[in-house]
């Protein structure tokens, strides 16, 4: 075998040898190339890990879509003041006189407790506020439903709130002894996609320990979808939408036959066209209610009670009326007309008899429309505040659909507006809180809610 | 910036999300069929920029030796006129010979976009907030029959793809990483010829490692579709690899195979002396059997006795040697 050099004898003690077992080449391994190889190693695997980490963060940093913002509650009157749901997750009250917030009522309290995003409006009965709101950690939600002291903000239910692993969206809604409201996939079920969930409102305050309510919940149905909006209660029952394209009337009265059994207190069902999201409107007899298929419709819910489960009766003043963009804000009736609006910003005013339009055509606002149009009287005549999920709040006459104004917010607003006596009161989503005189439109007061009901900057 | 945001919406984000939605309407509401198939568009698409990938890094290979050439007539000058004269003659190689030796990223480059805007395209057609699917009317074409789907079922398979890998039942939230990390490095494997260079060799193999381990592991922080997507794309860049080049790939498959062959063989116990029956047999090349029919443990017992003696006369060698200075 011919005599090699044995390197180990060369080489100085401090500069680290190859393994024998790669080929060896002695220009390779002069200090200047090792550093330099060193140096390629580290540039290359630098560059894969910078590489990598920019499309994590910049797909990381992309992730608003999944975070719920609230921001949709509208404000709701009740003697002297109204309550909301800001987008921070706090419920504030706001002294109607002055448009001020009203510091010492908060809930939760403390400076960093939040509801997560609360998007319904609360519900008022007897001196009790209602409500709900929900957070999300990636892919698991966790909601709350509580009951809190109109005056105080105290908790109302001495288990404090009722917790559910889902998303609740929409407004809750009050039977005569039934607080309910819809909600997503509870879990991490698979099925089925959202329920109706049934609880006992009774308030605690006041009563002895034995006399206090001891399980909250009382049942939950099962539905097709996921439950977007809040229900809608008349008489005991309650009407909503899913968004698997079926729209409810459940019966919330406790009686035997339901023990165990809450499917059979689907009194009837409707397939629509479309998903539903928004909240239906019911009023002498009649729901009115949208879908994503651009498609509004009035059911007869009496007949529909009585047995009825046909295609649209006209004759039972029943339609479908087709728009132009999908459906979400409840719509409104003032004088045998429904005005509705879409995501696309049409406002439809329909012959609530017949479905047929009643203005020449649809007026067209900017930015999609989620909250509710509210009636108001203006100088010009009766009007609809219609909120801009663009910006502003724009005053749509009734009578012939004319764009009087617009109440200035400079922010979208895709809560429902207020209306008391000559103010209009509206809650836009950068959580400043705004009053205007439905006369000239003018502007009385902002307050930002976020910040301690500061007087907003201009 | 907002310039920006608008041509991103309407360049990549709409297209895609419509495209997806649209694709969900043909394949019986299946979004999982819709990004597999959509991952087979973007790939036939990109064949063009595969092929002149592959060109490009067959000529930067083949020019290996005239760079190391110039690498060598400047090796000891380490002033920066040198440096730069280097530079230059090595691009005017390049220029001449028609490589860019950034061509090769093309394809890369084109795909991180695809992979930043389907996460976020994933996430907006299936959106889980009021606030996404009341955006997605704006979304979608007036003229997208999806409009009516809404909204999108996002099961397949029993997964729900707008869900994030790691939050996945555990045997997806395991193979997925798996798969696209074992997928991405052997389409790396095949697209990557080897170099006689060997500092960019090295280069190449670390870069061979790095993505897919890093790629695997960052997938369960993307949603399950989009692993889906990525699985897929290599699956298909496998293939239309070995088309484009196919003895590069051959060999590269063949080499893939011998190391895992050879993995292997190395994680088996050595057979021990003692167990083997023992029958006469004379020393016989390897694989020979005895004349009974039993493999010749002898024979390869004797090799490995031999080689052991080999070994213990160098060390004693080296020792001497040692003691000598």
């Amino acid at each position: 075998m011919a005599w090699r050099p044995n390197v180990h004898l060369l080489t100085p003690p401090s500069v680290r040898l190859p393994s024998r077992r790669r080929s060896w080449k002695p220009e390779q391994h002069t200090p200047s190339a090792r550093a330099q190889a060193n140096r390629r190693v580290r540039s290359g695997a630098a560059w894969a890990l910078a590489g990598a980490l920019f499309l994590l963060l910049t797909a990381a940093a992309c992730t608003n879509d999944i975070i719920p913002r609230g921001g949709w509650s509208g404000p709701v009157p009740s003697g002297d003041h109204f309550y909301f749901g800001g987008a921070d997750g706090q419920v504030y009250r706001v002294l109607a006189s002055t448009g001020l917030l009203d510091n010492a009522w908060q809930y939760p309290p403390g400076e960093k407790a939040t509801l997560g995003a609360v998007y319904g409006s609360p519900v008022i009965r007897d001196g009790v506020v209602y409500g709900a709101g929900y957070s999300c950690r990636g892919n698991i939600c966790n909601a709350q439903v509580f009951a809190l002291d109109a005056n105080t903000s105290d908790p109302a239910w001495s288990d404090g709130s009722y917790d559910a692993s889902t998303k609740i969206a929409g407004q809750v809604a009050l039977g005569t002894e039934t607080l309910v409201f819809g909600t997503a996939q509870v879990g991490k079920d698979s099925d089925p996609p959202g329920y109706l969930y049934a609880l006992d409102p009774q308030t605690d305050a006041g009563r002895p320990l034995n006399e206090q309510v001891r399980e909250r919940f009382k049942w939950r149905l099962a539905v097709d979808g996921v439950v977007l909006a809040g229900p809608a209660v008349a008489d005991d029952v309650a009407y909503f939408g899913t968004m698997g394209r079926t729209f409810y009337a459940v019966d919330l009265r406790d009686e035997a036959r339901y023990e165990d059994k809450p499917e059979a207190r689907v009194l009837w069902s409707f397939k629509t066209e479309g998903a539903v999201a928004g909240a239906a409107l019911i009023k002498d007899g009649k729901a009115y209610l949208g879908d994503f298929q651009g498609r509004l419709y009035a059911l007869n819910i009496a007949s529909r009670k009585s047995g009825y489960s046909g295609p649209l009766d006209s004759g039972r003043e029943e339609w479908v009326f087709k728009g132009s963009a999908w459906f979400w804000a409840r719509p409104s009736i003032e004088e045998d007309v429904v005005y509705a609006a879409t995501l696309g910003g049409h406002v439809h005013a329909l012959d609530a008899r017949t479905g047929l339009p009643v203005w020449k055509g649809p007026v067209r606002i900017e930015g999609q429309v989620v909250g509710a149009p509210a009636l108001l009287e203006t100088q010009r005549g009766q009007a609809l505040a219609v909120p801009s999920g663009e910006r502003d709040v724009a005053v749509v006459r009734l009578s012939d659909g004319l764009v009087l104004g617009s109440l200035i917010t400079g922010s979208p607003v895709k809560a429902e507006p207020a209306v008391s006596g000559d103010f209009v009161f509206v809650h836009a989503l950068d959580g400043r809180f705004y009053t205007f005189s439905a006369r000239n439109f003018e502007m009385r007061s902002c307050i930002d809610a976020k910040n301690g009901g500061e007087r907003c900057a201009p | 910036m907002e310039i920006l945001g608008v041509l991103w919406d309407e360049v990549i984000m709409r297209p895609m999300i419509n495209s997806l939605a649209l694709l969900y309407t043909v394949l019986f509401n299946n979004f999982g069929l819709s990004i597999i198939v959509f991952t087979g568009i973007i790939r036939v698409a990109l064949i063009p920029l595969t092929i002149r990938q592959t060109r490009q890094m067959k000529k930067m290979s083949e020019m290996q030796p005239k760079i190391k050439a110039v690498q060598e007539k400047y090796k000891n000058k380490t002033g920066r006129e040198e440096r730069a004269e280097m530079s230059r003659e090595t691009m005017r190689l390049y220029r001449e010979a028609g490589v860019n030796p950034v061509g090769c990223l093309g394809p890369v480059f084109i795909q991180i976009p695809i992979w930043i805007g389907l996460y976020r395209a994933i996430l907006r057609a299936v959106p889980p907030t009021p606030e996404g699917l009341a955006n997605l009317n704006e979304t979608l074409y007036s003229w997208n029959p999806a409009a009516g789907r809404i909204p999108l079922d996002a099961t397949f398979l029993g997964i729900d793809l707008v869900d994030f890998v790691q939050a996945a039942p555990m045997y997806f939230a395991i193979a997925m990483p798996i798969l696209v990390g074992v997928s991405m490095f052997v389409q790396q494997k095949m697209s990557t010829p080897p170099s006689t260079d060997p500092r960019q060799a090295q280069t190449n193999q670390i870069m061979l490692w790095t993505m897919p381990i890093m790629f695997g592991f960052f997938t369960l922080q993307f949603p399950s579709g989009l692993g889906l997507y990525i699985l897929f794309s290599n699956v298909l860049g496998i293939a239309i690899q070995y088309f484009v080049s196919p003895k590069q790939s051959q060999e590269a498959l063949v080499s893939l195979t011998s190391s895992i062959t050879r993995l292997v063989g190395r994680s088996r116990p050595a057979a021990q002396p003692a167990e083997a029956s023992v029958t006469a047999a004379a020393s016989a090349p390897p694989g020979e059997k005895e004349p009974n029919g039993e493999p010749d443990v002898h024979g390869e017992n004797r090799r490995r006795s031999n080689r052991n003696r080999t070994q213990v006369s160098r060390r004693k060698a080296r020792g001497r040697r040692h003691k000598g200075r």
